[in-house]
């Protein structure tokens, strides 16, 4: 595929969704709630760590309303995990619908499903525990010691592929790499770095928290509507969780109120399903705000150690990035965000001696999970915050330090091969890259030539730039898979139907122009479902930034085959080859006019000869993941006085491939973005003493409105990937690595304060302020 | 939330008053609502609606202003006129969606420790006018005492807010220290002054979010009275001072970094003071 002038593909098209969602039609879950659905209710746990030695139901299960309470007494015991990936899955196995050992504060004791609201909650409190508390473990330092309290002392828990795991040593998940020599590397180096970094917590907060709703119907299937990113998945985990075949349930997913990864998750169906077939009525689960920030699934906290070894040239000759997480009370998606980690910037700049350690720890405290950016963002703090400091170091520029050493078209990592998502990764070259190009763009819209080092700065309020390269995946290569279906419709129409799913992404438009364009047709031709497992193929769903290479690839493949069966017709209606014939605008065109529009073929094909319904199916799976790139660069003003850190500009300039949707895809870097800097200044979980969250909800847990905006600039720098849809690459994720540490670094250039933890706070800038650059180093949350 | 049973909609402030004395403790006042989304009572309530007595308006005195209690804050931010300084404050009050139905008396009938209006109500030495059997008036800095309602009898309906208008000579200064526009406050500081020769005639500074209830920082205030206003002054009285603060953080930030967020801001807000004194307010 080469490039060409496009019709539909990356043009700004109005989102085919976007009248329903701007009228307010019915879209989400909780639009669909039957009028006779029961509400569940959750108790959760008030110990992070305990045993139950008794429950008592028996008043919550005889009060009126009351249809059904569920424990670990009256459901199956099936150990399984709650990460939504393929299967087998690189997560170990170490959850339980229902336990008696609680892990976290918010842990399942029992659900109830009651006719409303308040009878749910009064039977919650009707429900007598009694506890034995244990002793938690809340951080990763303490949790790796000998003698710490065993969060999984369970005998089913384990892990399903072969990687390390020894859950009585808190350990979820362990990765060793090692390419070159790390030490060989670091003695060769006129200047090392050896530093401490700590990522904490935060939640995705989707706008629609985790929402389920399940009914039985007349052929005893369990139906789950549900707002996830894994149909798929989920459908597999329920019928194991609940010890039912696949075949008796289906999922539909209808639109997502926001996802970033929290969605990739089984956190309310396993018990949704199982309500529905003890009630035998419809049952509708929605979390509050603060079951969402504890019980549903978190960045995972990340303690990191970074040796760094450079020549004064800029040749950097070491890398050595240890990385330990955080996985909290599971282990969901701890081996492969700690690999991510590695694999996602590790081969950014070029290097023949790295060592890559990562391991993911549990503690009683809540769950990490997917989470937009997945291992890249705790990693690109670290990474990224330590190239500044060896470019000081060697007296370079760290513009110029970057730009000598990060990797090129043409080029490889060693990397790629060595680690990939809980196994060996795929060799690759990087068939596109126009890193250079968003630097030298992103740096002439910040002003960089102007920028002075901190020493020459002062007053009490300071600026500073700063800036990070970044980069992600497409996919995830030999192991994910998407499928697409399509059929051609009298009018001239098409169903596309496809197992991906729209989180809120715009991924059903983007998904309709790539077919519109192979079509040759416009997209109001194209009547998109997704998804639903009764109806549409199979896909793995929407995480590690898939869908538009992965899933766009099926769509491009079958909307090909349905091209060339319109030709066929179309060379048959027309009494020639088909390969005289062209499409354009709808129509079938041979060489001297004649020609019949896509409505005409399809009557023909359906009723007049050689009877059949245009149409077909396809299944794609990758064998590349290429990286789309990016230059982040922040403009901040510090108040030395009391350290508040106020972002002037942040510029993110990123290379995507060929934006399908350009407008959409510059909304994903600005979300992303969005997100970092709330990352990067205000998002932090405050705990007690017990392990309680303390400021789970949104007067608390501060995020940025539209009013809180800074300038932001976005710049697309298109290449072409020659292994994607129409060139494309990914661009979900990538915005949000970038904020921390070009903020952090941007920070460091206003005031000379190095921050190694986040969130910035006034607080903490100002600590540093006093302390003269820097305050010592601890693991917060 | 609280548990409403029941809405009256009262047609006068005579008939509202009779209304929450028969009710008594289970009447509950509401114009604008804000403040019912923090208060936890679960006991059965009647909502008294009193939003619809006319008493929003704000009507311009001789020396001030008389602003009804149930003047939302979008009120004071769209009102002026010579000296009014509330427009500045209402400005910072969270978003204006909210702005536009939380209303002035229902902003300082309770207090929070991150409260807004109160801050600037007492740095401006307001009187509140409360209507019972009598009418009375009560100054700022003993109606912020100890929580406002306990000034009121059952059946008493804070009805106006009395503020002086600035005049010539005399400053303002406003801020509000949070992470985003939605935030909560971390540190307010309200500061009035008056110059005379270039010196503090008087000034009254006003503390909140930083200290449990906002108060007056008097031994601050006491120590500018006479001084020139610079610097050195402002920054001598401040650190004088500042002992005179139960200094607590909220929100993750420390007693210690409250205590010195305080200094810096009020510091700040009385070179802003002073800076409108003299008439170089931008």
């Amino acid at each position: 595929m080469s490039k060409r002038e496009f019709k539909v593909v990356n043009k700004p098209l109005r989102k085919i969704d976007a009248m329903s969602l701007a009228l307010g039609k019915p879209a989400y879950v909780g639009d669909f709630k039957p009028a006779d659905a029961l509400v569940i209710k959750m108790l959760g746990s008030p110990h992070a760590h305990a045993r139950i030695k008794s429950i008592d139901i028996s008043a919550a299960e005889a009060m009126p309303g009351v249809h059904a309470v569920l424990y670990y007494g009256n459901v199956p015991r099936i150990v399984h995990t709650t990460a939504g990936q393929g299967y087998p899955e690189p997560s170990p196995y170490d959850t339980f619908m229902f336990d008696s050992k609680m892990r976290f504060v918010g842990d399942r004791v029992a659900a109830v499903a009651a006719e409303s609201n308040k009878i749910a909650l009064a039977a919650l409190k009707a429900i007598q525990v009694e506890y034995e508390v244990l002793e938690p473990v809340f951080r990763i330092q303490d949790a790796m010691q000998d003698g710490a309290p065993v969060i999984h002392d369970e005998p089913e828990a384990k892990a399903v592929i072969p990687v390390p795991y020894d859950a009585k040593r808190n350990m979820a998940a362990k990765v060793d790499m090692e390419i070159g020599d790390l030490e060989k590397g670091l003695a060769a180096a006129d200047v090392t770095v050896d530093v401490p970094f700590y990522n904490h917590y935060a939640q995705h907060c989707p706008v629609e928290p985790h929402v389920s709703m399940a009914w039985v119907d007349r052929e005893d299937r369990i139906i789950i509507t549900t707002s996830t990113q894994v149909p798929f998945h989920c459908r597999r985990i329920v019928a194991q969780t609940l010890d039912v075949p696949v075949q008796r349930i289906r999922v539909i997913k209808p639109r997502i109120g926001g996802g970033f990864g929290a969605k990739q998750e089984i956190v309310l169906e396993d018990v949704v399903a199982m309500m529905a077939l003890r009630t035998r009525r419809p049952v509708y689960w929605e979390y509050t705000r603060e079951e969402e920030f504890v019980a549903s699934r978190t960045r995972h906290p990340m303690l990191m150690r970074i040796r760094m070894g450079a020549k004064r040239d800029g040749t950097i000759t070491a890398i050595g990035l240890d990385a330990t997480s955080n996985t909290g009370w599971n282990g969901s998606q701890g081996l492969t965000v700690v690999c991510n980690s590695g694999s996602k910037m590790l081969p950014l700049y070029r290097c023949e001696n790295i060592h890559f350690l990562g391991m993911a720890v549990y503690t009683n405290l809540p769950a990490g999970g997917a989470y937009r950016g997945y291992g890249a963002t705790q990693a690109a703090f670290a990474f990224e915050s330590a190239m500044d400091e060896i470019a000081e170091k060697i007296g370079m520029d760290p513009l110029q330090f970057r730009s000598m050493n990060h990797i090129r078209k043409g080029e490889t990592s060693p990397v790629f091969r060595a680690l990939g998502e809980g196994r060996e990764g795929v060799d690759q070259a990087i068939t596109s890259c126009e890193l250079a190009r968003c630097i030298k763009a992103g740096a002439k819209e910040i002003g960089w030539r102007k920028r002075k080092p901190h020493t020459a700065k002062k007053g009490r309020y300071r600026r500073g730039i700063g800036m990070a390269c970044l980069m992600q995946g497409s996919a995830i290569p030999e192991i994910d898979m998407g499928a697409a279906s399509m059929k051609m419709n009298e009018d001239g129409s098409f169903n596309l139907l496809m197992g991906a799913t729209d989180l809120g992404t715009g991924s059903d438009t983007v998904l309709a122009q790539i077919a519109a364009e192979q079509l040759g047709t416009t997209l109001d031709k194209i009547i998109v479902y997704s998804s639903d497992t009764d109806m549409t193929p199979f896909d793995v769903g929407a995480y590690a930034s898939s869908t538009t290479y992965l899933s766009g690839q099926a769509v491009l493949n079958v909307a090909q085959k349905v091209r060339k069966q319109i030709l066929k017709v179309g060379a048959d209606m027309l009494d020639c080859k088909a390969s005289e014939l062209g499409i354009e605008d709808a129509k079938v065109i041979r060489k001297n006019g004649e020609s019949v529009t896509f409505s005409e073929i399809a009557l023909y094909s359906m009723y007049a000869s050689n009877q059949f319904q245009i149409g077909d199916m396809s299944s794609k799976i990758v064998h590349h993941s290429p990286p789309p790139f990016a230059a982040h660069f922040a403009d901040v003003e510090v108040d030395t006085y009391t350290g508040r850190v106020r972002v002037v500009k942040y510029v993110a300039a990123a290379d995507c491939g060929t934006p399908i949707h350009p407008r959409l895809a510059e909304g994903q870097v600005e979300g992303a973005v969005m997100n970092g800097i709330c990352y990067a200044l205000t998002e932090e979980y405050l705990f007690n003493d017990k392990g309680r969250m303390t400021n789970g909800n949104f007067g608390d847990y501060k995020l940025y409105t539209v009013s809180d905006l800074p300038e932001m600039k976005t710049i697309l720098v298109p290449s072409y990937e020659k292994t994607g849809p129409y060139g494309a690459k990914s661009i979900a994720e990538i915005g949000i690595n970038g904020p921390l540490p070009a903020i952090a670094n941007a920070i460091y250039n206003a005031c000379g304060v190095r921050l190694r933890t986040g969130p910035f706070t006034a607080e903490k800038v100002w600590r540093s302020l006093q302390a003269g650059g820097e305050i010592p180093f601890e693991e917060g949350h | 939330m609280m548990n409403y049973v029941d809405f009256k909609t009262p047609a006068s402030v005579a008939e509202a008053r009779a209304l929450m004395k028969e009710l008594g403790p289970q009447a509950s006042p509401v114009a604008g609502s804000t403040l019912h989304v923090f208060l936890r009572d679960e006991s059965p309530k009647v909502a008294v609606d009193i939003s619809r007595l006319g008493l929003n308006s704000i009507d311009t005195l001789p020396d001030g202003y008389r602003i009804g209690a149930t003047s939302t804050v979008g009120d004071l931010q769209d009102f002026h006129a010579p000296g009014w300084v509330l427009d500045r404050v209402a400005r910072e009050f969270v978003t204006q969606p909210i702005r536009n139905v939380a209303t002035l008396g229902g902003s300082i009938i309770r207090v929070f420790p991150w409260s807004d209006l109160p801050i600037p109500l007492l740095a401006l030495d307001a009187v509140m006018e409360i209507e019972g059997d009598e009418t009375r008036r009560i100054a700022a800095g003993d109606f912020f005492k100890s929580q406002p309602f306990h000034h009121l009898q059952s059946g008493d309906l804070l009805t106006a807010i009395h503020v002086p208008a600035l005049a010539s000579g005399q400053g303002f200064g406003y801020h509000k220290e949070r992470r985003t526009t939605t935030d909560f406050s971390r540190c307010s500081v309200a500061v009035w002054m008056a110059l005379e020769d270039d010196r503090v005639a008087d000034v009254r500074i006003a503390i909140g979010a930083a200290v449990p209830m906002p108060c007056r920082m008097k031994a601050m205030e006491q120590a500018l009275k006479g001084k020139k206003p610079t610097q050195s002054n402002f920054e001598s009285a401040v650190q004088a001072g500042l002992d005179e603060g139960h200094w607590k953080g909220l929100h993750g930030i420390s007693n210690e970094y409250a205590r010195h967020l305080a200094s810096v801001i009020v510091v700040d807000m009385l070179h802003a003071a002073t800076d409108e004194a003299k008439g170089d307010a931008v």
